[in-house]
C-alpha cells in the first residue's frame, strides 16, 4: 500500500465510498501549517470555511433545511475521510464539536424562525457555534450544573460560569444550558441560544491544552446576561433532552476521524518501516516493529466496524446507546495506543516535534475524555449489562 | 398499593434486582439509587404507568427523596385527573 493511494472501504456503497474519497483527496489539499499552529494554539479560519464550502458543517441536515442531507453512515465517512486527509486534528475536532452540539440540537430542537435564522449560516460555516454545558463542579455529572435563568420582564437573566467550552472563542452564537427551576438532575435545565456579544456573556481565558491545540477553547461567563424569551431552544425545562440528543450524535460520530487519523498513521508508520533501515534490513523487517504496525490494521479495521455499525443502527431508527459507548471507548484507547506505538516505531525521531506524531499523540489522548470519559462509557456498558 | 408499582420499576429497571440494596418506603433514592439517567427513566415510568404528567418543575428533591415522597406526588396528581 502507498501513502499516496486512496484508501477503499468496499463494504459501503459505492456512493458512499465514493464520497468517502473525495473527502479524502479535498481535505489533503487544506493547508498544511498546523505544526506552526498547534505550538501557538492557533485556530485556522481559512481551513474552517473551506470545510464549510465542501458542505462538511451540515453534512446530516436535510437539504431542504440548507444542509447535505447525508445519512448517518455517510457523515461517518466524510469525517473519517476528514480525519485521514486532515492534518489538522484540532480543526476536525472542532467542526465535530460544531456539528452535535450547536448544528444538531438547532435542527432538532429549533423553532421554524430559529431554524431559518441559524441554520444556513451554521451549515455553511459562516457562523461558528457551541454549546455551554460543563462547569467547574459539573463535568461527567453535567446535570449537576449550578448556572442559572431567573425570569425578568421580557425574558431572563443567565448567571454562572461555564468551563472547557470547545469553540467559544469564535463562536457566533452559543448554546447556554442554565436553571430554570429547582428541579433535579436533567429536569428543570433550559437551553438557550446566545448570540456572541449579547450584554453579560463573555467569553473568558482560553484554556492552554494538552493536545488539539488548534481547536480554541475558553471559559464562558454570564452575568446578568439578558436574553429574550424566544431564545429559548425547545421547551422550557427540557434542555435536559437537548443535551441528550447532542451527546447521542456525537459519541456515536466523534470518534470517526479518529479511525481516519489513525490510518493515516498506520500508512505513515508502513512507509517509514519500508524506508528506514537499520542492521543492514529495513526496520519493517522486524517482527517487534512488524507488530506494531499489524496491530494498528487490527484496529484501523475494529474502530471502523464498530462505529459504522453505530451509524446503521441510527439509519435504522434503533436505539444504539450502548454501541456508541462501546465504539467510542474502543476507538479511543486503540487511537492513543496507536500513536504510542507510532513514536516507538520512529524512535528519536517520533520524539521531535517534526515529525508531528507526537502532536497526533497529544490530540489521540483527549479522546478518551471529551464526550463521556472511558470511565462513563464503561459505565453504560456494564449498566446494560445489569451491573 | 403505587408504592409497590414504583419500588418494582427501580428495583427491576435501575438496580437490575440488585440483592445488596435493600429498597424501602424510606430508603434515601437520591444518594446513589437515582443518578441523571435513571431519574428519566423514572419520570417517564411514571407518566405511562399512571397516565399523569410530571412537571418539570416538580422534579425536586422534595417529591423524589424516597418511594413515600414519589408516591404521594403520584397520588395527588391521580387525584387531579
Amino acid at each position: 500500500m502507498k501513502a499516496s493511494a486512496l484508501p477503499v472501504i468496499e463494504w459501503v456503497t459505492q456512493e458512499q465510498s465514493e464520497f468517502f474519497q473525495a473527502v479524502c483527496l479535498f481535505a489533503r489539499t487544506l493547508p498544511d501549517d498546523t505544526r506552526e499552529r498547534d505550538r501557538n494554539a492557533e485556530f485556522s479560519r481559512e481551513a474552517w470555511d473551506r470545510c464549510g464550502a465542501f458542505g462538511i458543517h451540515g453534512l446530516p441536515v436535510p437539504q431542504e433545511q440548507s444542509g447535505g442531507g447525508a445519512d448517518v453512515v455517510t457523515t461517518m465517512l466524510a469525517l473519517e475521510g476528514l480525519g485521514y486527509g486532515c492534518r489538522d486534528n484540532g480543526l476536525v475536532f472542532s467542526i465535530n464539536a460544531h456539528l452535535w452540539t450547536s448544528v444538531i440540537p438547532v435542527w432538532r430542537f429549533g423553532s421554524e424562525e430559529q431554524r431559518a435564522r441559524w441554520l444556513p449560516g451554521l451549515c455553511s460555516g459562516e457562523l461558528i457555534g457551541c454549546h455551554a454545558i460543563t462547569e467547574p463542579e459539573a463535568g461527567s455529572d453535567a446535570f449537576a450544573m449550578r448556572a442559572t435563568a431567573r425570569r425578568v420582564p421580557g425574558g431572563y437573566a443567565l448567571d454562572g460560569r461555564k468551563v472547557f467550552i470547545t469553540n467559544a472563542p469564535v463562536a457566533d452564537v452559543l448554546i447556554v444550558f442554565a436553571r430554570t427551576s429547582k428541579g433535579i438532575g436533567p429536569f428543570g435545565i433550559t437551553a438557550f441560544l446566545v448570540e456572541r456579544g449579547a450584554s453579560g456573556c463573555s467569553v473568558g481565558r482560553e484554556f492552554d491544552k494538552m493536545g488539539l491545540r488548534t481547536s480554541p477553547m475558553s471559559e464562558v461567563v454570564l452575568e446578568d446576561c439578558f436574553v429574550p424569551e424566544s431564545a429559548i431552544l425547545g421547551e422550557r425545562g427540557r434542555g435536559g433532552e437537548i443535551f441528550q440528543e447532542s451527546m447521542r450524535w456525537e459519541r456515536a460520530c466523534i470518534m470517526a476521524s479518529q479511525v481516519g487519523l489513525m490510518r493515516r498513521t498506520m500508512e505513515s508508520c508502513a512507509d517509514y518501516a519500508r524506508q528506514r533501515r537499520q542492521f543492514g534490513q529495513p526496520i519493517g523487517k522486524f517482527g517487534s516493529v512488524a507488530d506494531k504496525i499489524a496491530n494498528m490494521r487490527i484496529a484501523v479495521d475494529a474502530s471502523r466496524a464498530l462505529v459504522l455499525r453505530v451509524g446503521w443502527l441510527m439509519d435504522a431508527g434503533r436505539d444504539a446507546t450502548v454501541e456508541a459507548a462501546v465504539a467510542k471507548a474502543f476507538v479511543s484507547e486503540a487511537s492513543v495506543r496507536t500513536h504510542l506505538d507510532a513514536v516507538q516505531i520512529h524512535g528519536g525521531y517520533g520524539y521531535m516535534t517534526e515529525v508531528e506524531i507526537e502532536r497526533s499523540l497529544r490530540d489521540a489522548v483527549g479522546g478518551t475524555i471529551y464526550s463521556g470519559t472511558s470511565e462513563i462509557q464503561r459505565r453504560i456498558i456494564a449498566r446494560d449489562l445489569g451491573l | 398499593m403505587n408504592a409497590d408499582r414504583i419500588r418494582g420499576f427501580i428495583q427491576t429497571e435501575i438496580l437490575f434486582e440488585d440483592d445488596n440494596v435493600a429498597l424501602t418506603n424510606e430508603t434515601p433514592l437520591l444518594d446513589g439509587v437515582l443518578d441523571s439517567l435513571g431519574l428519566m427513566q423514572l419520570v417517564a415510568f411514571l407518566e405511562e404507568e399512571f397516565e399523569i404528567e410530571v412537571q418539570d418543575e416538580e422534579v425536586t428533591v422534595e417529591h423524589f427523596r424516597t418511594i413515600a415522597d414519589i408516591e404521594d406526588l403520584v397520588n395527588s396528581r391521580v387525584a387531579q385527573r
